[in-house]
């Protein structure tokens, strides 16, 4: 619980700082927070998404601090890059983050991530709604050497991503993988991933554009990392499995919109000797250009 | 769309000739379309409607762009003299990551008739054959008539979802144009 408190402040106090200093930024768009959903950016169309995240384990915390811009290249395929904002220390974070992708739009800690987004699927039911499903490819480079002491290489992400919009509903289903390539004798985990969400929209804020929009979420983030390698030996104080649930909420008012959620574990299994993770939250600040 | 300019090309002195011809003989400043209501599925958020609004405004001729994401409709206030198409505004919505669906018209141009065909010219070149709608059959058929080729006319029409290029109208309403 005071990890849980201390984590809240911090992150309350950060959201602050950061509100002063930053300029407006594109997001995940209408989706969830945490989990992947299947963002929509015209061409020629580009957008910029700053992020908060914060992780509390039993004996830690980490920050992160990232920037992810995007670009429309086609109505179906955008381009990504997302980077840690703060060069050389990249972000506040712990010695030894959790293994996680964070908010899985988005590269890990400590990571530069490239990527491709190609919305392959696309279905218009009805008013507002949509039906979509989007393949995702992205290679991330870290930019620290090591990780708590193993080998930190350059790394493969591909998911996918299934989902349905309106202007009431909201949910996504996704799937993904993070293969970490060697560094010297040592090799991160990989990580696969499952990620959910529900949104609903109240019919207080179902007026119409440009009026305020406002809807919440449930999410649901599982993680299953691989065991570390070191010096070509697998450490079994790694890897593991980690469920977490939580809500979020997505505010958005013409080409600006800010979100916020928090996860909680409810389950988690982790191997040999590791600090369980407690809470998870990320503030996130957006605008479509 | 009927081009006459492919026409054209292969002959261009008769082309300069029938385009000042044109030119000396058509009233100024009759735009092509007018306005237009255009059904787009697949908005659900602020942004989308953000996205539309500030694409669909770049088109030259555009004076007003709304978007309601409510009805799913974005309505196009267009400057008189503008050369914008159905297909470029369906162009736009296409790229914008949504799916153009029907939209109601109003669009000026020179009546002209070919056989039963009634067709719209507009300043830019397009034609536009007038399909009458049958509710609207026989008042729309009489007011027609009273119109003689050439005359400025000002049709209130329906444009059908799914077609690539907009040839057809399905007019609810004609009126005679003063300017």
């Amino acid at each position: 619980m005071r990890n849980r408190n201390t984590a809240m402040r911090r992150l309350a106090l950060l959201a602050g700082l950061w509100a002063l200093i930053s300029s407006p930024a594109f997001s995940a768009g209408h989706g969830p927070a945490f989990a992947l959903g299947t963002p929509t950016l015209g061409q020629g169309a580009w957008s910029s998404d700053t992020t908060m995240m914060n992780l509390t384990t039993e004996e830690d915390e980490a920050f992160m601090f990232r920037e992810m811009l995007a670009y429309g290249i086609t109505e179906d395929l955008t381009a990504s890059l997302s980077f840690p904002l703060i060069a050389g220390s990249n972000d506040l974070k712990a010695d030894n983050p959790p293994r996680t992708r964070g908010q899985v739009m988005m590269g890990g800690f400590s990571e530069v991530e490239g990527g491709l987004w190609w919305r392959f699927h696309k279905q218009y039911p009805g008013e507002g709604q949509r039906y979509e499903s989007t393949f995702y490819i992205n290679t991330a480079v870290p930019i620290d050497e090591e990780r708590g002491g193993i080998g930190v290489g350059p790394s493969v992400n591909a998911a996918l991503a299934t989902g349905y919009a309106s202007r009431t509903w909201y949910w996504w289903a996704a799937a993904g993988y993070q293969h970490y390539f060697e560094r010297g004798n040592d090799r991160l985990g990989g990580l696969p991933y499952l990620t959910g969400a529900i949104g609903y929209r109240p019919p207080l804020f179902q007026q119409d554009y440009p009026k305020p929009d406002l809807r919440f979420f449930l999410e649901t983030v599982a993680e299953f990392p691989e065991r570390d390698e070191r010096n070509g030996r697998e450490l079994q104080d790694s890897g593991g499995t980690v469920v977490l649930a939580g809500p979020s909420v997505l505010g958005l008012f013409g080409k600006y919109g800010a979100e916020a959620g928090v996860l909680f574990p409810v389950h988690e299994d982790l191997n040999g000797d590791q600090p369980d993770e407690t809470v998870r939250a990320t503030l996130d600040f957006v605008v479509w250009f | 769309m009927i081009a006459n300019a492919q026409r054209w090309t292969h002959r261009p002195h008769l082309g300069l000739v029938s385009l000042l011809l044109v030119a000396l003989a058509s009233t100024p400043a009759a735009a092509s379309l007018r306005q237009v209501q255009h059904e787009i599925r697949g908005m659900d958020c602020a942004p989308c409607a953000y996205g539309m609004q500030k694409s669909l405004r770049k088109l030259d001729g555009v004076e007003d762009v709304q978007v309601s994401l409510n009805d799913a409709m974005g309505t196009l206030t267009l400057a008189p003299g503008n050369e914008v198409t159905f297909e470029q505004i369906r162009d736009v919505i296409r790229k914008g990551g949504f799916k153009p669906m029907a939209a109601t018209a109003r669009v000026a141009g020179a009546l002209k008739r070919d056989g039963d065909q009634v067709i719209l010219t507009t300043e830019s070149g397009q034609e536009y054959r007038l399909e009458i709608a049958k509710d609207a059959r026989d008042a729309l058929s009489k007011r027609l008539q009273a119109f003689s080729e050439g005359s400025r006319i000002l049709v209130t029409a329906r444009v059908p979802a799914g077609t690539e290029q907009v040839q057809h109208l399905q007019a609810r309403d004609v009126t005679g144009v003063s300017e």
